[in-house]
């Protein structure tokens, strides 16, 4: 067999299959030897109702400290279904692969998928391969569809409340850090990792803790808190105060944000949420997200208010004065997921 | 362009030209040719990966005092001198 | 930690108190800092919130990118369309600064070699790690910026390398500002850290000449209302002078180590300042024998002439003398937008427009 991927990889002939047969498929394979179909599959365990989110991966570099593109694409969808009420059961997997990638590096991406589905319990059920023209694409590109039954909620915007308190998981913009680091070789190696984690678990907990108090949730992952917040402030028309002293930040994403001028709110987060919650459940949840291994370091950061006249995000700055957080524009950041 | 901050000197290079400092637990190699007279343990002010100046290891505590009683004090046009002024 | 920040705010509140106890009853204070990092950091902690009705703080042309001469913008995109195609370094802000003709991005975008860099001994170090290759250093900023950039010229450097300087000089131009200024200005608060270079005894003349009080301010909220706090109290004795308020790290004379090799390597010339015009003794150009590393010389291409500094409706020479506020702009988020500049006070990471818009101020409701 080649080192390198051909375009006859993806001719769906023997090529292919070899392909299938000896890197695809071997790192997919269920604990219980769940045989992975591909074509299409049949998804008996799945109730209504059905939360379905895909999401396609073109992060370079591929690899960064904390986790690669085959990672982040299991995970990403994972949270996407998660964070709308659902445990993530079944997946599908579609690979664009440019040619001339090397399959080294295509095994060792297919085996951090295999384990974070091993981890987690999702099923990669179904999926496709591509080969296209060097050039064409840059090196690999991932999509990752997921399907679960949906186990609390509704969750959503329009439930969210005036006086509604806004609470955090944990650090923010570990992983937008990470990979401008990576990307731009700043010499923060070693100190930096993306916080990419599966977080179906996490929500879970809290929406056991304080059932339909829980009113809505997202992962803050390209634009970060500041995309994330506007959404929400546009879909609601509310006003959405953010703390900036409670805004939890690891010590050397403060030094690395503040050695380059950045702003934490844009960068991404790949293993964190933001919820919203009823006050007099926002210490309930508090408590509920901090006894898990991804929550340890949740905080709540900030509370809805009636806005004046359009939604915004507006943010209390540590001196006591306010300003309005903006989408973020920044064009020249890196493809971060 | 970076706002300058200031950085704990770890190491020199042995022709002193250049040295490492801890960026928050990072380590930056940082020009040292402005600041002959850093030694390693004092804190440089760095901009664009040139150290511009070698600062006191003052407190931050230290420093606030010194503004709060620029407020109060009615005569002052300047916050008085404090114990850790190398200026 | 938490300490610390609940003493800080105490801190700024108190001085905020100070400052507008100070202010009471008095005529209208309008204060001009020239700092680009000053206005990000007023920016980014909604500062102008705290001061007094009667306080005015106007940014004036203090962010290097935004008064770099499109001009050399156009240069540095020709440098890099050389037949040979020498790889051009730069910060990630004059990158993406548009000209009528493109920023140095959209030139990459056709071909051309740019890197952005955060350190300015990265082109050189490039350059010795891509021998076959030939690099320049499209190099901008005040003397902050410039001092270190000497003090590199004056190492060791490989064949390949070369610089297309284009740097200016913060007190000539504060002294063009003062003569300029009809009235309007109380009082300048000076840049901290190219105060660290050149000293507060560069801006004396403020005080001896133009009799306008000035402070010498850092970048914290605390240190930026002290220096308000400081010229308020100047204005109120009618005793200008030039304060020290970042004691901790600015020297009265500054760093003269860095002035020696400042103005061996570099001497003053009359600069261009996009939007503002030519201000005497503002640039710093290159001195024999540093001369060798001039890219123009070295590749032959002679610096560009006649490029539109300011696209129509533009109000940036204003705003950067202060003369306008950026929502004073009819362009202002609407024409004219970070996506979209049509003036460089947008683009520059520490533009006026550029800060007003990113950090609006809450209305008052």
């Amino acid at each position: 067999m080649s080192e390198l991927i051909r375009l006859a990889h993806g001719f769906g002939g023997r090529l292919t299959q070899d392909l299938l047969d000896q890197i695809i498929l071997p790192a997919l394979s269920g604990k219980d030897g769940h045989a992975v179909t591909l074509d299409a599959a049949v998804l008996p365990d799945l109730l209504p109702p059905v939360v379905v989110s895909t999401d396609s991966f073109t992060i370079t570099p591929r690899f960064f400290p904390g986790g690669d593109i085959g990672k982040l694409a299991v995970v990403g969808t994972i949270n996407d279904v998660a964070m709308m009420g659902a445990c993530p059961q079944y997946m599908s997997l579609g690979l664009i692969i440019e040619e001339g990638f090397a399959f080294d590096e295509l095994r060792t991406i297919m085996a951090s998928i295999g384990r974070v589905c091993r981890e987690t319990g999702v099923r990669i059920v179904t999926g496709d391969t591509k080969v296209v023209e060097k050039g064409t694409v840059d090196g690999l590109f991932l999509n990752t569809t997921g399907f679960g039954t949906r186990a609390f909620g509704p969750v959503g915007p329009e439930l969210i409340r005036e006086g509604d308190v806004l609470l955090v998981s944990g650090t923010i913009g570990d992983h937008g850090a990470a990979i401008l680091n990576a990307r731009e070789k700043l010499g923060f190696d070693g100190t930096l990792a993306s916080d990419c984690a599966p977080l179906h678990e996490l929500v879970a907990e809290v929406a056991a803790a304080v059932g339909g108090a829980l009113h809505a949730l997202r992962d803050p992952t390209r634009g970060g808190l500041a995309a994330t917040l506007n959404e929400f402030a546009q879909d609601t028309g509310l006003q959405i105060v953010l703390v900036e002293e409670k805004l939890p930040i690891r010590a050397a994403v403060a030094s690395f944000i503040e050695v380059l001028g950045l702003d934490p709110l844009p960068l991404a987060n790949e293993g964190k949420a933001l919820l919203f919650v009823a006050p007099d459940a926002a210490a309930a949840a508090l408590a509920a997200m901090q006894k898990h291994i991804y929550g340890r370091e949740a905080a709540i950061i900030g509370r809805v208010e009636k806005a004046p006249r359009r939604g915004r995000v507006v943010m209390e700055t540590a001196i006591g004065a306010r300003r309005v957080i903006e989408m973020p524009i920044e064009a020249g950041l890196p493809r971060i997921c | 362009m970076c706002l300058a901050r200031p950085f704990k000197l770890l190491s020199l290079a042995p022709d002193g030209l250049s040295g490492v400092v801890d960026a928050g637990g990072a380590t930056l190699t940082v020009g040292l040719i402005l600041t002959p007279e850093a030694k390693v343990g004092d804190f440089v002010l760095v901009h664009a990966g040139a150290a511009i100046e070698v600062l006191a290891d003052a407190e931050a505590q230290t420093i606030l005092d010194a503004f709060d009683d620029f407020a109060r004090l009615n005569d002052l046009v300047a916050p008085a001198d404090d114990p850790h002024d190398r200026h | 930690m938490t300490d610390t920040s609940s003493h800080r705010k105490q801190t700024v509140r108190d001085l905020a108190a100070a400052l507008r106890r100070e202010a009471d009853g008095q005529p209208p204070l309008t204060v001009m800092h020239v700092c680009g990092t000053h206005e990000h950091e007023i920016g980014r902690w909604a500062l102008r919130q705290l001061l007094p009705a009667n306080v005015r703080l106007v940014a004036g042309p203090g962010c290097p990118v935004c008064i770099t001469p499109a001009a050399a913008i156009v240069t540095a995109i020709a440098l890099a369309r050389h037949a040979s195609r020498p790889i051009v370094c730069a910060y990630g802000d004059i990158a993406r600064t548009p000209t009528a003709a493109g920023s140095l991005l959209d030139a990459r975008g056709e071909g051309a070699d740019i890197r952005v860099i955060y350190d300015l001994h990265e082109p050189a170090a490039l350059a010795r790690r891509e021998p076959e290759r030939r690099v320049v250093f499209f190099s901008i900023g005040f003397e902050t910026t410039a001092a270190p950039v000497a003090a590199m010229l004056r190492e060791d450097l490989p064949e390949n390398f070369s610089i297309y300087p284009c740097h200016r000089y913060v007190p000539t131009a504060v002294e063009a500002l003062a003569k300029l200024d009809d009235g309007q200005i109380g009082g300048y608060l000076l840049p901290g850290h190219a105060c660290v270079i050149t000293g507060q005894v560069a801006y004396d003349f403020l005080a001896q000449k133009y009799r306008q009080p000035a402070a010498v301010a850092g970048f914290e909220p605390e240190e930026i209302l002290a220096g308000l706090l400081s010229i308020a109290r100047q204005r109120q004795r009618g005793e200008p002078a030039v304060a020290n308020c970042y004691r901790r790290v600015v020297r009265p004379e500054g760093n003269k180590r860095a002035q020696e090799i400042l103005f061996e390597v570099f001497e003053l010339a009359d600069g261009a300042w996009r939007g503002i015009g030519v201000l005497p003794d503002t640039a710093l150009l290159l001195r024999e024998p540093y001369r060798r590393f001039d890219a123009t010389a070295v590749f032959g291409v002679p610096e560009a002439t006649g490029v539109e500094d300011v696209m129509p409706g533009c109000q940036c020479h204003l705003i950067m003398l202060g003369r306008k506020r950026p929502e004073e702009c009819g362009l202002f988020a609407k024409a004219c937008t970070p996506e979209r500049p049509k003036g460089p006070c947008m683009v520059g990471g520490e533009g006026a427009c550029r800060a007003h818009f990113l950090y609006p101020e809450v209305d008052n409701e």
